[in-house]
């Protein structure tokens, strides 16, 4: 057990830098009194200091690697212990944890040893003997290997219940650079490959409903912030491609954490992580809220305001769509008001047409009034609020927040 | 003042509801019999509770309101909130009133606060899914004890069944002295002192291991330079460490 240990240590501390966590989506069912299932909302089953999920048991099967990309720490020139799992190891590791309801289930990536082949063949041999050996249900996501034939992606796609590839720098000029052995072409190949077998997949079960799954929680991807220049709206376009056209279920961002001693790489004195936060804030815009990315970024404005969400950056920037009317406004409209999420939306929508929602019905609801007060009409909101300049509702906001919490970041 | 007692089961609490608009006397105050103190001035009426006409209540709730009002209802009764009982007549009579659509007008204090609770019920729902550590007991049963905030064991038999079909399984609430255990067959609520439980369950000798490991696991994905203790106590409460081997 001690070997497993140090093993585990090394290859979970080298896996941590993907910080995909999401064990949801996937329509995999417990079948004939097997171990686990994978459907539907996915859980975070613990949460580190750093404030992150632990959904899954997320480590490489090695961090031996044959490239040498600047933003890995496991790149082939880092002088760091090595070490490797062998097959039966992991599935023991994924089984023993599972059952005692400490994951959903398996993230297994690994660094390149030999070839693309190679390595792939071992991360779909561990999927394989987790389903057919031990009849495991839950939820396995791995990565696909860029340069790794159709047939072991099909196999993986099989067994896996999502795949990624990850993208890491958001310009093709800034991979180049930081990892010469990689290009976009190599990554998009196998994502495009995916995105296809999943259709074709798809429209298999719409005749035969007993055709196997495919991926069925999809693919995902990652992005790393602040290690090149690329600014927020080439982030945020790229992400809305990547949703668009190769019909990713998310991208991931990640500030950039300095990892030391490669001149190729920014010396940051800390991660990034009020711009990724607000990243993820305006990519929530574009999946769940109905923006645009040049309603949150554009020419005029090329990157998030970092002081303040985007939402209310919008909203500052576009008075003359507001103040909107709760009782009368379109869903959609109701949704770009600052203070009001999803679920307030929804619930002033069902409550209007039992008769006028008044502002006390909306303060009750829970939103959040010192930011929607400047957007809004309903009877018996405060007159004076929708003629407030935006730069005083900026300050206004922005102070009784900083009063609040310096270091406290939420989603709106 | 009027107050109603009854036996703090849901059954009693609906045979009451019955009661009510029979006797066609609302109360100031509806008890368990446990959770009751008496006052001076008071015309107190205790209830028997009848499955039967719990049946006929709850068969007109659903059929007035709908399935998904009976299980909001519901989970509001196992929320064991101290006004809960008041609560739920005022807005059983709203629903009986106006029909099942007022489930979504949110205008309502009964609604809202209705929508409220079983959001507070199923965040706790939640976390035993995601809380729940199983440790395996010499017997080859996993075992688990939790302390939820409210009374949601009934709420989470399913998903555990689901899940973990091909093992042995008990998960007992310390605070209210009962458990979901099952047995590869079928689930059931059992007491602690039962024949078919262990008194004092004794683990195996890789269980040691495997909750080093997990701990050792949990470790190394932390990743120091982005350390936000804020965030991380907001998802996971103290009061919740006591069950969480890696915390332990």
């Amino acid at each position: 057990m001690d070997r497993i240990n140090q093993k585990l240590s090394v290859l979970a501390n080298a896996a941590k830098y993907d910080v995909s966590c999401s064990s949801s989506g996937s329509k995999r069912k417990n079948q004939d009194k097997g171990l686990g299932n994978a459907e539907g909302m996915g859980i975070c089953h613990s949460y580190t200091e750093d404030g992150r999920c632990v959904s899954l048991l997320k480590i490489l099967l090695t961090n031996h690697c044959i490239f040498d990309c600047a933003y890995c720490i496991s790149r082939r020139s880092n002088d760091i212990q090595r070490a490797a799992f062998t097959v039966q190891e992991v599935v023991d590791l994924t089984i023993n944890f599972y059952r005692r309801n400490y994951i959903e289930g398996l993230f297994l990536s690994s660094g390149i040893f030999k070839n693309a082949d190679y390595t792939m063949e071992r991360l779909v041999r561990i999927a394989k003997e987790l389903r057919q050996l031990h009849n495991f249900n839950g939820y396995i996501h791995l990565k696909a290997i860029p340069g790794a034939s159709a047939e072991l992606l099909t196999e993986a796609g099989k067994y896996a219940d999502r795949l990624s590839v990850n993208i890491e720098l958001p310009s093709e000029e800034s991979l180049k650079r930081v990892a010469p052995e990689k290009n976009y072409e190599e990554i998009y190949t196998p994502m495009n490959f995916i995105r296809e077998e999943k259709m074709r997949y798809a429209d298999e079960r719409k005749s035969i409903k007993s055709a196997p799954l495919f991926v069925p929680a999809g693919q995902s991807t990652q992005l790393i912030i602040g290690a090149s220049p690329e600014h927020d709206v080439q982030i945020l376009n790229l992400a809305d491609t990547l949703y668009k056209e190769q019909k990713l279920k998310r991208v991931y961002y990640s500030g950039y954490i300095p990892i030391p001693t490669d001149s190729r790489m920014p010396d940051l004195a800390l991660p990034p992580t009020l711009r990724e936060n607000r990243i993820y804030q305006a990519d929530w815009l574009l999946r769940f809220y109905k923006f645009s990315v040049t309603d949150i970024v554009n020419e005029l404005h090329p990157n998030l305001d970092y002081d303040i969400d985007p939402k209310l950056s919008y909203a500052l920037r576009n008075r003359s769509v507001f103040p909107i009317d709760i009782n009368k406004a379109e869903y959609e409209m109701i949704l770009r008001v600052p203070g009001i999420g999803v679920k307030s939306a929804q619930m002033i929508v069902t409550s209007r047409r039992f008769g006028n929602v008044h502002f006390d019905h909306l303060k009750k609801m829970g939103i959040v009034m010192k930011r929607a007060q400047y957007f809004i009409t309903c009877p018996g909101a405060p007159v004076t609020s929708v003629d407030t300049h935006s730069s005083h509702i900026r300050q206004l906001i922005m102070s009784s927040e900083l009063r609040k919490s310096t270091s406290q970041l939420t989603l709106f | 003042m009027i107050t109603y007692l009854y036996d703090g089961s849901f059954e009693g609490f609906l045979t009451t509801v019955f009661e009510i608009y029979s006797r066609k006397k609302f109360p100031d105050g509806i008890f368990s019999t446990s959770a009751y103190t008496p006052f001076l001035m008071e015309d107190k009426y205790e209830v028997q509770t009848n499955m039967v006409l719990a049946q006929r209540v709850l068969t007109g709730i659903e059929a007035k309101g709908s399935k998904d009002i009976a299980e909001k209802i519901y989970n509001v009764y196992l929320s064991e909130h101290p006004s809960m009982e008041i609560l739920l007549l005022n807005y059983i009579r709203l629903v009986l009133e106006k029909g099942a659509a007022i489930e979504y007008d949110y205008r309502q204090p009964e609604v809202l606060r209705v929508k409220e609770i079983n959001k507070q019920i199923h965040r706790e729902v939640h976390r035993m899914h995601a809380f729940v550590r199983f440790q395996k007991t010499t017997d080859d049963l996993y075992y688990a004890t939790v302390v939820p905030d409210f009374n949601v064991l009934p709420l989470i038999g399913e998903h555990f069944e689901k899940r973990y079909s091909d093992q042995h399984w008990m998960i007992y609430d310390s605070k209210r002295n009962y458990g979901l255990y099952y047995d590869q067959q079928k689930l059931m609520m059992v007491e602690w002192g039962s024949d078919a439980l262990p008194q004092t369950p004794s683990f195996v000798p890789e269980e040691k291991a495997y909750e080093a490991l997990w701990k050792n696991y949990f470790k190394s994905v932390n990743i120091t330079e982005r350390k936000n203790v804020k965030l991380h106590l907001r998802h996971m409460p103290k009061r919740y460490w006591r069950y969480l081997t890696e915390k332990k």
